[in-house]
């Protein structure tokens, strides 16, 4: 909001420069900014303190930070009518419908009317507060509405029909041609300004067209009210109207303020515009509002800051803002709330708050807590993740992080759709980490990025939340035992015994690809291999894409938590390796088995060491836990699994 | 005899210092010193000498065999020491040449700032918690005191998927669940993805924030600076000043906004900073009793405090980098710098 300073000086004294008074008014909570040459205030105005949005309302918070008084006298007294003439023939009848939505409807009328431009020095200060000047009357409301922070509509009274204005809830369809010449429908909730015959304003919103105030305007009916913020909210929202009056309504206003500004505004426009203001005045009030008294503690004030402001110094600093005193003693403050504040003070916390930021947040000394939270423990998924990272960098991976919003197209049928996305290809939650790698991998292979190794711990949503360990290799010479091990030394490191099976994922390539399961809890933990070629062409990448996808739900359950010692081997083991040719179709997994059968429990280990094309090369480990096993022993079991080997898998032994 | 003993130690001498190799020297040394060497046979003749005259040979035989002993262990060690070298140099390798590949990958620069921030609560006693990206109205809003319609629901930009679910548009909601399910003492980060109808070089759709919460009775505003100064330090250095500005949130009252001082400037005011010597990091306050009672806590019992930060912000900060989408463009020419 932009206060232009020559402005803020009809209200307060501001004493300091341009600079040091924004400094000020930020550390007290109210930021602000020097713009236009030293001759603006721009002030952020907070969403609670809808009070501040006006020139009145920034003077007030400059008055407590300069602890001063505000408003200046001068400008009280512009407030008072001047000798208003009885009434001739204007006489219009108000009826408030709903009391609820619109507790208090003022009026004014003021005849004979001459529109014209404003005078220079409206204009000047219009335009540095950032508006556009239009006519004597218009500019006038939106003077005071800068101003004041109330926002007022002058209709032409001779175009309203029937002599009556009636506030009322819209009926279902109505509908309004607004002063943008815009016809909206209207829903039945939303609060209306009619006339006789049609709605001539969108109450606290925008107003109609037909009613605007015109060239041959010569008597103007002037609407001051104030109206129920969440109805105007709401409003608002549903006919995506957003306008200076209802920002304000929205929040609040001064509910006294709306005959003062009232008055003023009628003053105005009748010196701007040579007419007079009418005898003819409407007050038509709710039941009477009871003030707002609110009671603030010396224990509570020093609980919550932490640090003793004494009451005394409390009701200053809350005098200064308008907060008049009832009551007070040593330990408690009775105050009541000043009609411009009782749209955000509420209770105790607010008072404490307005105390805190005048008497300095930096008064308050920083005072590092004892945490006391023994109990807390970190979410299990963090740890597990954590770990996981490390290991994936640990390969040569790079983390990646993806949004979570995807192309519909790249996600089930099913997959949880936002309302109000910003782009449709940022429409879809995620129920796969495979699109996220290929949009990555084709970027960076597009921009000459030859080798890709990446790997991202995210999110899918299926619809329930999963976190999921996904990653892709597009490299020169890299291939599917890659990846396996990458799987296999995440599964050491997190203590999981697996065995793999080959995949029935419909993404990998079969043959070339394979499910992890858990020994533990016979779960399919993921895939990996080699993604399907229809995969790369519908992503336009050339090379071979190996990827992996690894659920971490799956893999909590799966985790050997219990490590137990197992004591060293005392006797020597004897070693003896065995090359044979393997037939087509035998597994090594299967040639392992069949070793570890027949061998029972005199092999402590047996493994493959070396292979070519079909010849491969197995270690056997022999091994006794209570003595040193014979030569005699061994060689006799070691030709029992030579036997077995080529009886149960035609497997030829090499000598 | 006196002569032929200094006769042989200067032929000894001289011998054992123009030898050119280990056998050499072992050869010299057999020929002088040896069981049946020239310096040793003069010894056997000691007996024909008279008295005035054995002492006199005895000490000069003996410097003849020291002097003779310590240039053969010289030369030894000399040649030893030949040898170690030619040895080496053997060896010689350029060890300028590449290595094979720098294998390691690396954490994303999102993931590296969030688990510093994470370590800094961590030393404070914090621990972690989690939360759904999909929420409800009521814990993304109306619990953290922003009832529906509330002006201040313009704050955050909404992605809705229903009339009362929507994506979390701060990590807050965690604060209610964590509260929900124990009581104080409270000290608790909740790391996470939030998302917000933004997009600019600045402001992502899809980002991540750091929440806490610290709650248990008798905490202040002065144990909230104590904790956040700290936090920032540890961040920032030691020697960064921090402020604390008075502002709003709904969920926290009073509430504060903690700036420190510009990392790029140094305070003397910059692009960066807006010209201000300030950037502002965390949003934060004292837990407004409304939401406390929210989770059936007695305000009068209990108090505490909370904060947020954006974790993409500060990254930006840190590392210089001006346009948040590089984050999620993921390319690795920019991830491997981090």
């Amino acid at each position: 909001m932009k206060i232009p300073i020559e402005w803020l000086e009809d209200l307060v004294d501001v004493k300091s420069k341009p600079e040091e008074l924004a400094k000020k008014l930020t550390l007290s909570g109210l930021e602000t900014n020097v713009a236009d040459n030293g001759k603006v205030l721009e002030v952020d105005i907070l969403p609670n303190r809808g009070d501040c949005a006006s020139v009145l309302g920034v003077a007030r918070e400059v008055a407590a930070v300069l602890k001063i008084r505000s408003p200046k006298s001068e400008i009280l007294n512009k407030s008072k009518i001047q000798k208003t003439k009885k009434i001739t023939n204007k006489n219009i009848k108000v009826e408030v419908k709903d009391k609820n939505l619109c507790p208090r409807y003022m009026a004014r009328i003021i005849e004979n009317v001459t529109i014209k431009e404003s005078p220079e020095w409206m204009k000047k200060r219009l335009e540095l507060a950032g508006y556009r000047s239009i006519n004597n009357v218009v500019d006038v409301t939106n003077y005071l509405l800068h101003e004041l922070g109330q926002p007022m509509h002058a209709f032409d009274a001779d175009k309203i029909n029937g002599g009556k204005i009636v506030v009322r809830k819209a009926l279902e369809g109505e509908t309004i041609v607004t002063l943008d010449g815009v016809s909206r429908k209207l829903k039945k909730e939303m609060l209306l300004i009619s006339d006789s015959t049609y709605p001539v304003a969108l109450a606290g919103v925008m107003g109609g067209k037909i009613s605007e105030v015109s060239d041959s305007t010569a008597t103007v009916f002037l609407e001051s009210a104030y109206f129920n913020p969440i109805s105007i909210s709401k409003t608002s929202v549903a006919t995506k109207l957003r306008s200076e009056s209802s920002s304000h309504f929205e929040k609040g206003v001064d509910y006294e303020m709306v005959e003062e500004a009232l008055n003023r505004a009628a003053q105005m426009i009748a010196e701007l515009s040579g007419g007079a203001v009418a005898g003819y005045k409407v007050d038509i009030k709710a039941k009477p509002k009871k003030k707002k008294t609110v009671e603030l503690r010396q224990a509570r004030i020093d609980q919550i800051l932490g640090i003793h402001v004494p009451i005394k110094t409390a009701q200053m600093i809350l005098a200064r803002l308008g907060f008049k005193k009832l009551k007070q003693d040593k330990n408690k403050l009775k105050v009541l709330v000043p009609s411009w504040r009782e749209n955000d003070v509420e209770q105790e916390i607010d008072l404490i708050e307005e105390v805190g930021r005048f008497y300095g947040y930096d008064k308050i000394a920083p005072n590092l807590p004892t945490v006391r939270d023994y109990e807390g423990k970190d979410s299990l998924s963090y740890g597990l993740i954590k770990k996981a990272r490390t290991v994936m960098v640990d390969q040569g991976l790079y983390e990646i992080q993806t949004y979570s919003l995807i192309d519909p197209r790249h996600a089930s049928d099913s997959a949880i759709k936002v309302y109000n996305p910003m782009t449709i290809e940022e429409s879809a939650l995620r129920t796969s980490m495979l699109p996220g790698l290929l949009k990555v991998i084709s970027h960076n292979l597009r921009h000459q990025v030859d080798s890709v190794r990446i790997f991202e711990a995210g999110r899918l949503f299926l619809p329930a939340e999963i976190e999921m360990l996904a990653g892709a290799i597009v490299e020169e010479g890299a291939g599917f035992f890659e990846l396996k091990a990458i799987v296999e030394n995440l599964m050491q490191e997190l203590r999981i015994d697996l065995e793999i099976q080959p995949s029935i994922n419909k993404n990998y390539v079969q043959g070339k690809s394979a499910d992890i399961i858990s020994k533990k809890t016979k779960e399919t933990l993921g895939s990996f291999g080699k993604l399907v070629p229809e995969i790369q062409e519908l992503w336009d990448i050339k090379p071979e894409i190996f990827a992996f996808e690894i659920s971490f739900d799956k893999l909590l359950p799966s985790i050997q938590s219990k490590i137990k010692y197992v004591p060293l081997q005392k006797f020597p083991k004897v070693e003896r390796d065995l090359s044979m040719v393997v037939p087509s179709g035998v597994a090594s997994q299967q040639i392992i088995d069949v070793i570890k059968k027949t061998g029972g429990e005199m092999v402590e280990e047996t493994f493959l060491f070396d292979h070519y094309k079909d010849s491969q090369a197995y270690r056997i480990y022999f091994r006794d836990e209570n003595r040193t096993l014979t030569s005699d022993e061994v060689n006799q079991n070691f030709e029992l699994i030579i036997k077995a080997l080529g009886a149960e898998l035609g497997v030829k032994i090499r000598q | 005899m006196l002569e032929q003993v200094k006769t042989l130690e200067q032929e000894a001498l001289s011998a054992i210092s123009s030898v050119g190799d280990f056998a050499g020297l072992e050869n010299l040394r057999i020929k002088y010193l040896g069981k049946n060497g020239l310096i040793s046979e003069l010894a056997k003749n000691i007996a024909t000498l008279s008295p005035e005259e054995k002492p006199k040979f005895g000490a000069a035989w003996n410097e003849a065999k020291n002097k003779v002993n310590n240039l053969l262990r010289e030369k030894q060690q000399e040649f030893s020491a030949k040898q170690v070298e030619a040895n080496l140099n053997k060896e010689f390798i350029d060890i300028t040449l590449p290595s094979g590949g720098c294998k390691r990958g690396k954490l994303h620069p999102i993931t590296q700032i969030m688990e510093e921030l994470i370590e800094v609560f961590k030393k404070l006693g914090f621990s972690i918690a989690e939360g759904p990206d999909v929420e409800s109205d009521y814990y993304n809003f109306e619990a953290l005191n922003i009832p529906k319609h509330h002006p201040s629901r313009d704050m955050w930009a909404t992605f809705w998927i229903n009339d009362e679910k929507l994506l979390r548009t701060h990590t807050s909601p965690v604060q209610i669940r964590v509260m929900e399910k124990r009581k104080p003492p409270l000290a608790v980060i909740m790391p996470g993805r939030v998302y917000r109808r933004d997009s600019d070089i600045t402001h992502s759709p899809v980002f991540h924030q750091l929440e806490g919460l610290l709650v248990d009775k008798n905490i202040n505003f002065g144990h909230l600076k104590g904790a956040l100064t700290a936090f920032l330090h540890g961040v920032f250095g030691a020697n960064k000043k921090v402020r604390f500005r008075p502002s709003y949130f709904p969920f926290t009252e009073p509430s504060a906004e903690v700036d420190v001082e510009c990392v790029i400037c140094e305070g003397k005011g910059c692009r960066m900073c807006k010209n201000t010597g300030w950037l502002e990091i965390l949003g934060s306050g004292m837990v407004h009793p409304n939401v406390l009672r929210n989770v059936k806590l007695d305000p009068d019992k209990y108090s505490g405090f909370a904060f947020g930060l954006g974790v993409e912000r500060i990254a930006m900060l840190k590392y210089g980098i001006d346009d948040i989408r590089l984050f999620y463009e993921n390319d690795l020419r920019f991830l491997r710098q981090f």
